[in-house]
């Protein structure tokens, strides 16, 4: 069974979301960020540093240190401590800065 | 542009009770705030979307900011709350940027109160950058406002109160805490006692938060902090040991061995000074409130007309003084405002500063035990990467030092530290004390990495659509 | 008192460290004496080399020429665009080509690499207006046409698929590289050090000594400097430093801000033009797009217009930046000169004095041959490159010092060989012929401290300066001193608005009145005195446009 990190008790959570890492699929609930949700699934690994080729993951949690960056439905580097979930995120572990599409259809 | 006759940046405590005071005395007031709802980093509510089973062991910071919350609703229509509003931009004084969503726009100020708060002080060590830890603040994000836990067991280290606090929450979250380290001493001593004299409320806190420990059995270390963090692609096992107590320097031959999945780090805050200074307000250096903070005198007025500095943001105290800090710049405004004659504002901050008054003993106790000192710049080694974003190690700015780099926005330009995403705010203050140490130069001499717009991050889209619906006015 | 010096370079910038650099490889015993201050170009700029871009005048000149296209004002082979000098073309050619040595040989030496790139500089088209520009630059373009290349929009689209699609093509100028602005100062100062130069940091130069007609120290705040030889390359600060030995220099500092991304993976091959900014990606990643024109003095903040302007002009050449997030702004400080020439070289009447300075734009790119040239001055050797359009004398409008200092007429060893001639017996650009005013205008005369135009008052005239001077200011701060020649109130000619400063008479003063509906006459009649203004006028326009 998945991991679930999340503590029971003294408050309910929002709706149930589904969404996508990688191609893993996750639930999470409304009202919780895209860390929050990585977190409490047991995933700590969100990006590979540029330079080094190191692990990364939430440092801060409030917006501040862009450490937890990744890739969400196509764009590269949003910060996941201050995304909130919505139903069908397609969220990346992003190597280096990600791929950005710059061509237009 | 809009005109507001006063605008507050900041929804924590400083932020609110300014608002509610400006409010009550009939000043309309808007108050922006970055997150979904007011109450900053410790008043921090719940997700929208959750819903409260009782307020029965959430703590007294939930019930406080509730009740700070409830003040705020209360003083409608003349207080307008947005929240999910991030101030991006103070140009000329006190004409506000902001960017919501992918929403833009500009306000002018008539007067503008700041109440920006203060993040989590970043010390480098090795192994610092590793999944799995976390610094005080976002451990509390996690476990407070979410109810998830960041790891399965813990080690906490730093200094100040927080981290007893935090101990408490992840231990009742079911976090296992293996230990708590203080690179301080003890914090309340006998001949310290007198000076809390009458902080009942703070003396119990701490009281509470000890005994919490205590009965948990989790350890509480003082003159100890961590030395290393270890793990493939996570913290597996820190390296921790004794400090001297006066500087704080660490004996790492003296270090021990944890297993743990988690390292909570906690030393301290920096006080948020970026929009002030793009307000043009002057700073000063003082290291026993977080470094740079404005120049202010008795009224929380700064050195450009019109514009307030309270709270966490003009010098890190925490939210007691926070709130009194911000109902005393409330009341000037709106004095300031012709609403409040100056004997009416008179009496209305006179509680707000006797307050103050009585608390200032207690900080100066605290400020002396959590004020950093210089040991903790040897935690990091040559190798150890100081700037997380850029990923430039210790030995680059020895080098930079070296080819004669005498100040931050030098070192900048030759390492990289700081022109990464966070914009410095990591790095800036270790760094600062690093080339104050290793250069004998004073803070303002070694200087800053100058804050530019926009402090949060806008799109290009975002901020040319702004342009749009300027032209079109 | 300090070791006697040779040569002490006033100034660490890109141009100060590159005649720190190239007068400690000649041998010479060289201090750079140097103090950080906010808003210094070498590490504000861009750091494009773009020999071919600057001296065609993309930026403002392809800015202007829309204005007027929109007017109707322009017959179809009129007015050029605003394009420099042959000369200045010549030697930023010369200088762009010492890069690709200089790269290798400072990395070797200093162990600092500048990231030098060897790109290319693109034109991007984005309407007729844009292509009717091009192909007059590519028709008139004075050098070989292999260092162009046309690109239609299929061959644009292959080459950076990040420009807008429905573009209309692009102007290649293939010598056109960039570099790392701020490792270039860093990686010429290491190498000068590994040769001897002693970099006197944090220091600010406070005097110059001048003992009869020859410089014999430099004082700064706690330390002097002896010295036979003292270069000023103190950038947009250099006329204080030319104050120092009572030297009017006409440099002035030209705001221009800077807009810059996220770090980026690597996605433009080349560095881009269009008719709103310039865009080019940077060895780390993030995307700068630049750049304003202002003359604000030494004020280094950024504005809200232009963060709003650069960042739209940015989304309509690549649309994808619309979800890239800004992560800086900045400004810096173009250190300008009247003809947007660098003044380089001694000056009569004062031995051992050298200017480095004037750069506007192209410092970086100017700075390795600027380095070489003072060299080879100071050392008294034949020059490499004819200097003579770039010496200070070329503004002969005013003795070249003030007459409270007893000079005779007895020029240094060194300037007799280099001469004191002016720029080729023509006046330079930025002044007009007052004679070809004559028909259209009417002369009045004005005592002092009159007021001419108010900031923000409505006015539709022309004004040009026939004798003595006048003040521009803005609110009370004065903006600039205009003298003989100059000109103000055109902005009133280009479209109904109101007047963007106030000017004052300093003294008795003629001024030329032109009516607006005199004004197209004077451009169709005098196409060279057109262009003057035009250029001046593209300027003072994007300083307007970023000001509003």
């Amino acid at each position: 069974m998945a991991q679930d990190l999340r503590v029971p008790g003294l408050v309910a959570r929002g709706r149930p979301v589904e969404i996508l890492v990688g191609d893993r699929a996750l639930t999470a609930f409304e009202g919780e960020t895209v860390a929050v949700a990585l977190l409490a699934a047991g995933i700590r690994h969100f990006r590979t540093s540029p330079v080094l080729g190191e692990p990364r993951g939430p440092y801060c949690g409030m917006g501040i240190c862009f450490d937890c960056v990744l890739t969400i439905d196509g764009i590269p580097g949003v910060r996941a401590c201050q995304t909130k979930v919505r139903p069908g995120m397609r969220v990346e572990i992003q190597a280096a800065h990600g791929r950005w599409e710059v061509e237009q259809r | 542009m809009i005109t507001k006759p006063l605008v507050v940046v900041g929804g924590g405590p400083a932020g609110m009770a300014a608002a509610i005071e400006a409010g009550r005395a009939g000043l309309q007031c808007l108050l922006l705030d970055e997150a979904p709802a007011p109450g900053g980093q410790i008043y921090r509510a719940f997700p929208q979307d959750f819903r409260v089973e009782g307020p029965l062991g959430l703590g007294k910071d939930f019930v406080n900011g509730e009740a700070l919350r409830e003040q705020l609703k209360a003083t409608a229509p003349a207080v307008e709350t947005r929240s999910d509003v991030a101030v991006v931009n103070v140009s000329r004084g006190r004409e506000l940027l902001w960017a919501s969503g992918g929403a833009t726009g500009s306000i002018c100020a008539e007067q503008l109160i700041l109440a920006t708060g203060a993040r989590d002080r970043a010390v480098p060590f090795p192994g610092w950058t590793l999944p799995g830890v976390l610094t005080a603040g976002g451990a509390q994000v996690m476990v407070k406002t979410y109810r998830v836990k960041p790891g399965s067991r813990a080690l906490v280290a730093g200094t100040g109160p927080l981290l007893l606090v935090v101990a408490n929450q992840l231990h009742q979250a079911g976090v296992e805490v293996a230990a708590v380290l203080e690179a301080g001493r003890p914090w309340i001593s006998l001949s310290e006692l007198p000076k809390l004299w009458g902080e009942w409320g703070l003396l119990r806190d701490a009281w509470t938060y000890w005994r919490g420990l205590q009965s948990a059995g989790i350890p509480l270390h003082f003159n100890h902090t961590v030395f290393e963090a270890r793990g493939k692609d996570q913290v597996e096992t820190v390296l921790y040991g004794p400090v001297d107590p006066v500087r704080w320097h660490p004996q790492k031959t003296a270090a021990q061995k944890v297993d743990v999945d988690l390292l909570v780090v906690g030393f301290g805050f920096v006080p948020n000074t970026e929009l002030g200074y793009l307000a043009g307000c002057g700073h000063e250096y003082d290291d026993k409130v977080g470094g740079w903070i404005p120049i202010r005198d008795e009224r929380m007025r700064t050195t450009v007309p019109g514009v307030y500095s309270v709270g966490d943001g003009a010098g890190v105290a925490g939210v007691l003084v926070a709130v009194e800090e911000g109902r005393i710049a409330g009341i000037t405004a709106a004095e300031q405002a012709g609403l409040l004659s100056p004997i009416d504002a008179a009496d209305r901050r006179e509680p707000a500063e006797a307050r103050l008054k009585s608390l200032q003993s207690v900080r100066e106790v605290l400020d002396d035990i959590s004020r950093i000192r210089e040991g903790l710049l040897d935690l990091a080694t040559p190798s150890t990467l100081v700037c997380r974003c850029e990923e430039v190690r210790l030995s680059a700015v020895q080098r930079a030092i070296d080819e004669g780099c005498k100040d931050l926005q030098s070192t900048k330009l030759f390492t990289r530290l700081g022109m990464g995403a966070c914009q410095g705010r990591s790095c800036e203050p270790h760094l600062g004390a690093y080339l104050c140490q290793h250069l004998k130069r004073a803070p303002a001499a070694v200087g800053r990495i100058n804050p530019q717009p926009p402090v949060r991050p806008v799109t290009f889209g975002t901020l040319a659509a702004a342009q749009e619906t300027a032209e079109e006015r | 008192m300090s070791r006697a010096s040779n040569v002490v370079v006033v100034g660490g910038g890109a141009v100060g460290c590159a005649v720190a650099y190239y007068a400690a490889k000649r041998g010479l015993d060289v201090t750079l004496v140097d103090t950080p201050k906010r808003g210094r170009a070498s590490s504000a700029s861009a750091g494009g080399t773009w020999p071919l871009g600057e001296s065609l005048g993309l930026g403002c000149g392809i800015i202007f020429y829309k204005t007027l296209m929109k007017r109707g004002g322009l017959a179809k082979d009129g007015i050029g665009p605003e394009q420099l000098p042959d000369c200045f073309l010549d030697f930023s050619m010369a200088s762009n080509a010492m890069f690709p040595n200089l790269h290798s040989e400072l990395k070797e030496l200093g162990g600092v690499d500048f990231e030098f790139e060897e790109t290319t500089l693109l034109f991007v088209m984005l309407d007729e207006a844009d292509a009717t520009f091009a192909k007059m630059l590519l028709e008139k373009f004075p050098r070989d046409k292999a260092l162009l290349r046309w690109l239609e929009r299929e061959e644009l689209v292959r080459e950076e698929p990040a420009v807008r699609k429905d573009n209309c093509g692009a102007l290649q100028f293939l010598p056109d590289h960039q570099v790392n602005p701020y490792r270039f100062a860093d990686s010429l100062r290491a190498a000068g050090r590994a040769l001897g130069v002693r970099v006197v940091s944090h220091t600010e130069v406070t005097g110059i000594r001048v003992e009869g007609e020859r410089v014999v120290a430099v004082e700064a705040t706690d330390e002097v400097f002896p010295c036979e030889v003292v270069v000023n390359a103190a950038g947009a600060w250099a006329a204080e430093v030319g104050r120092m030995v009572g030297l009017k220099l006409p440099v002035h500092p030209v705001r221009g801000q800077i807009v810059c991304t996220e770090t980026l993976p690597e996605i433009l091959r080349a560095c881009l033009s269009t008719s709103d900014c310039y865009i080019a990606q940077k060895g780390h990643g993030e995307i700068i797009v630049g750049s304003t024109t202002e003359e604000v003095g030494f004020d280094v903040r950024v504005t809200p217009e232009a963060l709003r302007q650069l960042c739209a002009g940015a989304v309509r050449t690549l649309p994808f930046l619309k979800d890239v997030r800004v992560k800086r702004v900045w400004a810096g400080l173009r250190p300008g000169s009247p003809d947007e020439l660098p003044i380089l070289g001694p000056v009569a009447g004062l031995c051992g004095y050298y200017n480095a300075c004037g750069h506007f734009r192209t410092g970086i790119l100017n700075a390795p041959l600027t380095g070489k040239l003072i060299t080879e001055m100071i050392c008294g050797e034949p020059l490499s490159f004819d200097c003579q359009p770039f010496l200070f004398s070329r503004f002969d409008t005013e003795p070249a010092l003030q007459p409270s200092r007893k000079l005779r007429e007895r020029p240094s060893p060194i300037s007799n060989r280099v001469g004191s001639v002016g720029y080729s017996g023509k006046r330079y650009d930025g002044f007009l012929d007052m004679s070809a005013l004559v028909d259209g205008s009417e002369r009045v005369s004005l005592q002092a401290g009159h007021t001419v135009v108010r900031e923000g008052e409505e006015g539709d005239r022309f004004y040009v300066v026939a004798k003595g001077r006048v003040n521009v200011l803005k609110g009370e701060v004065k903006v600039v001193q205009l003298g003989p020649g100059e000109f103000f109130g055109e902005m009133a000619l280009l479209e109904q608005r109101r007047r963007s400063a106030t000017v004052v008479t300093d003294g008795p003063c003629e001024l030329m009145v032109v009516e607006r509906d005199k004004f197209d006459d004077l451009l169709a009649h005098h196409p060279e005195m057109a262009s003057t203004i035009l250029r001046v006028m593209a300027s003072r326009l994007r300083a307007a446009i970023s000001d509003r």
